[in-house]
């Protein structure tokens, strides 16, 4: 149900959008934080890495944060070579993301007016496990130092010890996950932290795309609805109503 | 030619005729041909697949050379060349012996030397990371909000619930971070959940009609 309704208020929004009407989505601390970070790295002339999570599956259940994280990637990108600074694109254990991340930050060099400062040895790929990209991150960070970390995606709780890594070296530390279970990581240790689909809407965002953001707004009046039936579900329960055997197949 | 034609078009027909040759064959008429069509599909989908794989690990060493041989002004580029002598002499030797020996990698000479060897790295990796992280944690874990507060007294009161033997002097603790658990944390998740998959719908509906940026919007240069 929650997947027929999803599809309903997608089109309808994606019709409008069309149309020419757009929503315009509220402004997220963490994007509006992204341009002080890149200033920070051009004045200290340290690097910003950035990533679409540890794992970046164009497939399954990962793959709506891999595209998020894309957004967010190419956004940075866009910032760092219009302010001219360094910029290392992390990518995920499984490397199938390579080639689209590298493509990302090759057309984001070319967009802002330098082709030249695209070098292919800051699109780093450090190994297929966990351990690989954690281990091969931080190893990154000792040896060259940070201005701050920018990762939205899909991300485990091995990326601590790499965060450790960013604030020793005094990087900012920006992104989020929509993996719920991940989330408590960077709620704790992130600067500016996204909270589950927060991660969908920071990438609507990014894009700058009116359109796309139009329809992100799609999914909250499916939450809305969704909230409402858990209101009245629980009230109904708790007053006797035998609603858990209403919803058994 | 626009890259557009060539780089997204063409490709996106090929794949919904495939597609629909998939679909029809498995839903509407599964005859001989039909089916003989969709084996012989597969199968060039499987060797397609597998020429990507070796175009892309040749892709691998063709860039990471490229980066070791504009290292020479750089102060790492002995750990580099480490680096590199480790993977090229584990790749020889390791092809060497997938070569010899018919099961490949699922003969027992090499999986007793994946074992003994890269399992045995990965596993010292590993190790060494869960330290970095219980050091990072604590390090970092400051109280400096409300809502760090409650994530700090959360993650305090459920380590001591877990620990038997401070339960065994408070066990007012145990009924207490259960029904945490229970209740916040399972209204938490759940809404969590909820948030991700209407998003993640969203996101894979904008992907198929082609409206997605993070997948198709822009070109390649």
């Amino acid at each position: 149900m929650v997947f027929v309704a999803g599809i309903v208020s997608t089109g309808y929004f994606l019709w409008r959008a069309i149309r020419g009407k757009t929503i315009k989505l509220r402004s997220m601390a963490m994007l509006e934080a992204l341009p002080d970070v890149v200033d920070r790295a051009v004045e200290t002339g340290l690097p910003i890495h950035c990533g679409a999570g540890e794992y970046a599956y164009l497939s399954g259940m990962y793959a709506p944060m891999t595209i998020a994280g894309m957004n967010v990637l190419r956004y940075t990108a866009r910032l760092c070579f219009r302010k001219g600074a360094k910029l290392i694109a992390d990518v995920a254990c499984n490397p199938e993301a390579f080639p689209l991340m590298d493509g990302i930050v090759r057309e984001a060099a070319v967009s802002e007016g330098h082709p030249e400062a695209y070098r292919r040895e800051n699109i780093r790929w450090y190994g297929p496990t966990e351990a690989h990209w954690q281990i091969g991150l931080t190893g990154q960070i000792a040896s060259e130092g940070v201005a701050g970390l920018v990762l939205v995606g899909a991300i485990t709780g091995m990326t601590i010890a790499a965060l450790g890594a960013v604030r020793m070296g005094g990087g900012l530390i920006l992104g989020g996950t929509a993996r719920y279970y991940h989330n408590g990581t960077w709620a704790a240790l992130a600067d500016y932290s996204l909270f589950s689909d927060d991660i969908y809407a920071a990438g609507a965002i990014a894009s700058g795309d009116s359109l796309v953001m139009s329809v992100q707004a799609a999914g909250d009046y499916v939450k809305y609805v969704l909230m409402a039936v858990i209101i009245v579900f629980a009230v109904i329960a708790v007053a006797g109503v035998p609603v858990l055997d209403w919803l058994k197949v | 030619m626009s890259k557009s034609i060539y780089q997204r078009q063409i490709p996106l027909f090929l794949i919904a005729v495939i597609a629909g040759v998939f679909i029809v064959e498995y839903f509407l008429i599964p005859i001989d041909p039909l089916k003989a069509l969709k084996d012989e599909l597969l199968a060039w989908g499987v060797n397609m697949s597998a020429v990507a794989i070796i175009f892309g690990q040749v892709m691998l060493l063709i860039w990471h050379g490229r980066v070791l041989s504009r290292a020479g002004e750089r102060k790492e580029t002995r750990r580099r060349l480490f680096e590199s002598g480790v993977f090229v002499g584990g790749f020889i030797a390791f092809g060497l012996l997938a070569l010899s020996d018919p099961k490949t990698i699922s003969g027992d000479l090499f999986t007793a030397l994946y074992l003994a060897f890269v399992m045995k790295f990965s596993q010292g990796i590993g190790s060494c990371g869960w330290p970095a992280q219980v050091n990072a944690v604590f390090r970092m874990f400051k109280v400096t909000s409300l809502e760090t507060l409650t994530i700090a007294t959360v993650y305090i009161v459920t380590w001591l619930r877990y620990l038997t033997a401070f339960t065994a002097f408070v066990p007012g603790i145990v009924p207490v971070v259960d029904w945490i658990i229970a209740v916040p944390h399972a209204a938490a998740q759940r809404a969590g959940l909820i948030g991700s998959a209407v998003g993640a719908i969203i996101i894979g509906i904008r992907a198929l009609v082609g409206k997605e940026p993070g997948l198709m919007e822009y070109e390649v240069t």
